[in-house]
């Protein structure tokens, strides 16, 4: 760990526990919704996180936020292990790590003027910015994201999704953060309107020194803007590693089968060899013996059924797979590798 | 701070003249759209204005017995030329002003007995909804419990041994009449919890407090005010019985449903001594309920175009 | 644009919905027209408020007469299906023409089995035993790829996932074998790997059946893989049509290669997106000028007073936009 480390993440866990649904059967039922995940961010980085429905990324988020209180694992931001802390000085720490939300629509109260939702965080923080000052910080806030000073005495429903979201930005720069959660953060935005937002938030990333864990279903936005990238797959990060060497080389038959699977805006790349991966994410409440992902991949083996696969670390990318280095995936990612010459 | 957008690059809002809450002039505009609504408020106002001011709008003291002016029926003139809008009862006391020393009575119980009950009710209905765990199976148990008791028969009793009195009657409404709002309270806690600028609030690091005051009750009056609307008119209807039953307000307090239980000998030579405080309870009753059936509707945005001046446009429509 | 000489299977003639509200007259769609031959695949490229989805509801006969109004001709074989019978049209929608949408799981009803729900258009229509329909309803599972199809004839939607919900709403469409489905944003609410088993699930079946293909998506990306021919609309209209390799190669308008420039890709990491100011126009907002002019990077002065007419820019491709106009008189 580097000191300039400003979030680290060591094999956090995250188990709910559900009710028992029948009164006398005994034990109650777990899920085991995220499984010894470990990431470290400095200032200034994105980490992009993608996986599909119910792997588990959300619970990541809520667990880094501490929205939910992580199971087992350790969170240390700025140095400061969250779990030691009392409540109230975890509230406290929450000024430094922020949240953009995906549903432009509900994530503003509709009752509230955009002045009080973003002067919400002061009245939380009193010391970050002082009274008199707020007006023209907000202005200032609005200024930043795009948006117009006059726009404060409006209410959310007077905007567009895209617009409703850059107040979210802004409220989330309010209390000066150093790291941003951004969970699908254009996710539920025009295609034409997605564009502005990710420009919008690497210029903040570049003048403010921000740190982003950036989730996302859509991994040809998070090829744009993330450093570094994990996968995650049933709770678990399959594999990690810098984005030019996951998308471009990846080695987990997951990571592969989803890249294969991103519709290309290109006519010509159509008739590509395309992997389609058969059956669906098993249920989370029953996950698969040995490795997670054996049932549905193409090069399982009696191995991979039984034994949990080791963490390898392969040209610079962290695998979980029994057979990382071994795997040929050429065929299937020539077009990766081919446009990148076109640049 | 540096501005990165120098020059602010998305135009600013539209200039929409809505508000996101209706103005009290829209609310009155909608309401003078539906006529039966209306009529209903207007007899509504009449009745609280004749409530509060009983003491120096009743032409005559509803106490005062003129045994020479017994049983003039309504629209009747006494023998000293006194016209009495709607009669005299068994004492000669003018039955006008004892229907307006009973508005008093009834709308002041009817008020402040909801009012107890919703203070009650929503909070703890609040704090069982957002904290859940123990403390909501214990509440919603209770809740259960208390609404399957017969409400009637507990009044009684409690007002048997304790006393009747105005205190009392308010005590004994608030004691039956919690549950419902606490039901309601909960439950609109339980969806509002979910919102994302809930989760919003409490990432900026908003305490349960903050969160509850300023994000989820404001959120809840709108559908609070209907229950309380109804709650009015049935703890009007509880008075007016338990008076009847001689447990509720005593003489020579007038009260509706005492009216109506003095009144009942009288029934077959002095209609009017039961007809009119029986009329009042009804259409007091009626009113409410019809304007609270109204606020219902017009509380939901859906339903709210077909009042409003300026009704919501489909924006996103594709 | 029929560029076969056999007549086209749905000929759609400038079709136009006029929605009356109390603010004011919302026109949704404006004047929009396109054809499919039969077996064919047409992609439909349009984002909020571009009609996409009200045109569609038109041609299905699907929009509440008032408030709104339907003017065009929607001509499949050989009827116009505007002018229809609402009996007529009923019988037409389910059995030639079928529809898909993007919310699969919410179009299912929670309180019926999915073997009921599939066999219902044919029970309907065909009017056999129960054991026939079930028996067809687990042909149509097959043919969809739902595994298990026996026991999951008695299954509630609940217990099915969001893909397996769309391969629902597939085998119920199929039921009496249409000539064209229409799928309205089919894959838009799943994830990356189901988006790509529904596509080649689709791409199979067309090729079984020989069906014609309509696909009405905001995705570029499924539009370049699957599509034959496309058209892009915008605030109503729409603004460009070609085949889909002319239009991603040579996009004559400005909005087609805004989206295209702005979009991120996965094979390329590339520089800076180029956003497209602006946002899209809230549904039947109509300016004096062209639609996209305020935030189109090439306008100039006639934009904002001229709407821009449909012209031919090249061989089976046309595009309502003044530079084209402009760039033809000078050749």
């Amino acid at each position: 760990m580097s000191d300039k480390t400003i979030l680290e993440v060591r094999d956090l866990h995250k188990r709910y526990t559900l009710r028992n649904r029948r009164l006398f059967s005994g034990a109650a039922e777990t899920l085991d919704a995220v499984k010894n995940v470990s990431f470290s961010l400095q200032p200034g980085e994105t980490i992009g996180l993608v996986g599909e429905s119910g792997c588990g990324k959300s619970s990541l988020a809520r667990s880094v936020l501490y929205l939910d209180t992580p199971s087992a694992g350790s969170t240390i931001f700025d140095g400061r292990d969250m779990s030691s802390l009392s409540n109230k000085e975890r509230r406290l720490m929450r000024r430094h790590i922020q949240v953009i939300f995906q549903d432009p629509y509900s994530s503003l109260d509709p009752r509230f003027t955009i002045r009080r939702i973003l002067q919400e965080p002061w009245n939380v923080f009193p010391d970050i910015v002082h009274p008199s000052k707020r007006e023209s910080r907000l202005s200032e806030l609005l200024n930043l994201v795009g948006l117009h000073a006059s726009d404060a005495d409006r209410y959310p429903h007077q905007f567009s999704g895209g617009q409703r979201q850059r107040i979210g930005i802004a409220r989330a720069l309010a209390l000066e953060p150093k790291v941003i959660v951004c969970d699908e953060p254009v996710s539920a935005l025009d295609v034409s309107v997605q564009a502005q937002v990710v420009n919008l938030l690497e210029d903040l990333q570049s003048e403010l020194g921000l740190a982003y864990l950036f989730i996302a279903h859509d991994l040809s936005v998070v090829h744009h803007i993330s450093d570094s990238v994990m996968v995650m797959y049933l709770g678990e990060v399959v594999e990690s590693g810098p984005v030019e060497s996951v998308f471009v080389n990846p080695k987990h038959p997951y990571t592969v089968a989803l890249l294969s699977a991103v519709p290309i805006p290109d006519p010509n790349l159509r008739d590509r060899e395309i992997i389609v991966l058969e059956g669906e994410v098993p249920n989370p409440m029953s996950p698969p013996a040995g490795c997670a992902f054996h049932p549905r991949c193409r090069h399982a083996t009696q191995l991979c059924k039984q034994t949990v696969p080791p963490v390898s670390q392969v040209d610079g990318t962290m695998v979980r797979c029994h057979f990382a280095s071994q795997l040929d995936f050429s065929t299937h990612l020539q077009h990766l590798s081919l446009a990148g010459a076109k640049v | 701070m540096s501005q990165i957008v120098g020059n602010p690059t998305v135009e600013p809002a539209e200039p929409d003249d809505r508000a996101a809450t209706t103005s009290f002039t829209d609310y009155l505009r909608a309401l003078l759209r539906d006529k039966v609504t209306a009529v209903a408020a207007l007899f509504l106002l009449i009745l609280l204005v004749a409530a509060a001011g009983a003491e120096f709008l009743a032409p005559h003291d509803p106490n005062a017995a003129n045994l020479r002016a017994r049983f003039i029926p309504p629209l009747g003139t006494a023998r000293d030329g006194t016209f009495y809008l709607f009669g005299t009862d068994e004492l000669g006391r003018d039955v006008l002003s004892r229907l307006m020393h009973g508005a008093t009575v009834s709308m002041s119980i009817g008020l402040l007995g909801a009012i107890c009950s919703a203070i009650v009710g929503v909070s703890l209905g609040i704090l069982a909804g957002f904290y859940r765990g123990k403390l909501e199976i214990v509440l919603m148990r209770a809740v259960d419990g208390m609404m399957a008791l017969p409400s009637l028969l507990i009044a009684l009793f409690i007002l048997f041994v304790i006393g009747s009195g105005f205190a009392n009657l308010i005590f004994i409404f608030t004691l039956l009449h919690w549950m419902i709002f606490a039901r309601m309270a909960r439950s609109l806690t339980l969806s509002y919890k979910e919102q994302t600028y809930v989760t919003a609030a409490r990432a900026v690091g908003a305490s349960d407090l903050r969160i509850i005051l300023t994000h989820i009750l404001p959120n809840m009056i709108s559908p609070l005010l209907v229950l309380f609307t109804l709650e009015i008119a049935v703890l009007i209807l509880s008075e007016a019985s338990l008076s009847f039953l001689g447990f509720g307000v005593q003489p020579p307090r007038a009260s509706w449903g005492l009216m109506i239980a003095r009144g009942r000998e009288y029934i077959s030579s002095a209609w009017w001594l039961v007809v009119m405080p029986g009329a009042a309870i009804f259409l007091a009753a009626l009113c409410l309920n019809l304007v609270a059936a109204w606020a219902r509707a017009i509380s939901d945005p859906v339903q709210r175009w077909r009042w409003l001046t300026k009704p919501s446009t489909e924006k996103d429509a594709t | 644009m029929t560029n076969n000489i056999p007549p086209p299977l749905l000929d759609v003639r400038n079709l136009s919905v006029r929605f009356d509200t109390p603010h004011g007259k919302v026109q949704a769609v404006n004047g929009v027209s396109w054809s499919i031959a039969a077996g064919a695949t047409l992609g439909i490229i349009g984002e909020s408020g571009s009609g996409k989805s009200v045109g569609l509801e038109a041609i299905m006969g699907l929009i509440q007469s008032p408030p709104g109004h339907v003017t065009g001709e929607v001509i499949f074989d050989g009827q116009n299906l505007l002018t229809m019978t609402q009996e007529n049209r009923r019988a037409l929608r389910g059995e030639k023409i079928s529809m898909v949408f993007q919310d699969a799981v919410s179009a299912l009803n929670p309180s019926l089995t999915i073997g009921y729900q599939i066999s219902e258009v044919y029970r309907s229509r065909k009017r056999c035993s129960k054991e026939d329909a079930s028996r067809k309803a687990v042909e149509l599972m097959d043919r969809v790829r739902i595994p298990s199809a026996k026991t999951r004839l008695k299954q509630y939607p609940f217990e099915f996932s969001g893909g397996m919900c769309q391969r629902v709403m597939i085998a119920t469409a199929l039921a009496m074998d249409p000539q064209i489905l229409i799928a309205d944003e089919p894959t838009t609410a799943l994830d990356v790997t189901v988006q790509r088993q529904i596509m080649a699930l689709l791409a199979d079946l067309q090729r079984d059946t020989g069906m014609a293909l309509v696909l009405i998506t905001h995705d570029l990306g499924v539009v370049a893989e699957v599509v034959e021919q496309a058209l892009v609309m915008y605030a109503g209209k729409v603004v460009e049509q070609a085949d889909v390799n002319t239009l991603f190669d040579r996009p004559a308008h400005p909005y087609t290669r805004s989206l295209i420039g702005s979009m991120p890709r996965i094979d390329n990491r590339g520089m800076r997106l180029k956003a497209i100011a602006g946002s899209p126009p809230a549904a039947g907002r109509t300016l004096p000028g062209c639609s996209f002019h305020p935030r189109c990077p090439d306008q100039f002065e006639i934009c904002a007073s001229q709407q821009p007419e449909l012209s031919r820019v090249g061989t089976n491709h046309i595009a309502s936009c003044h530079l084209n106009v402009v760039a033809t008189d000078e050749r």
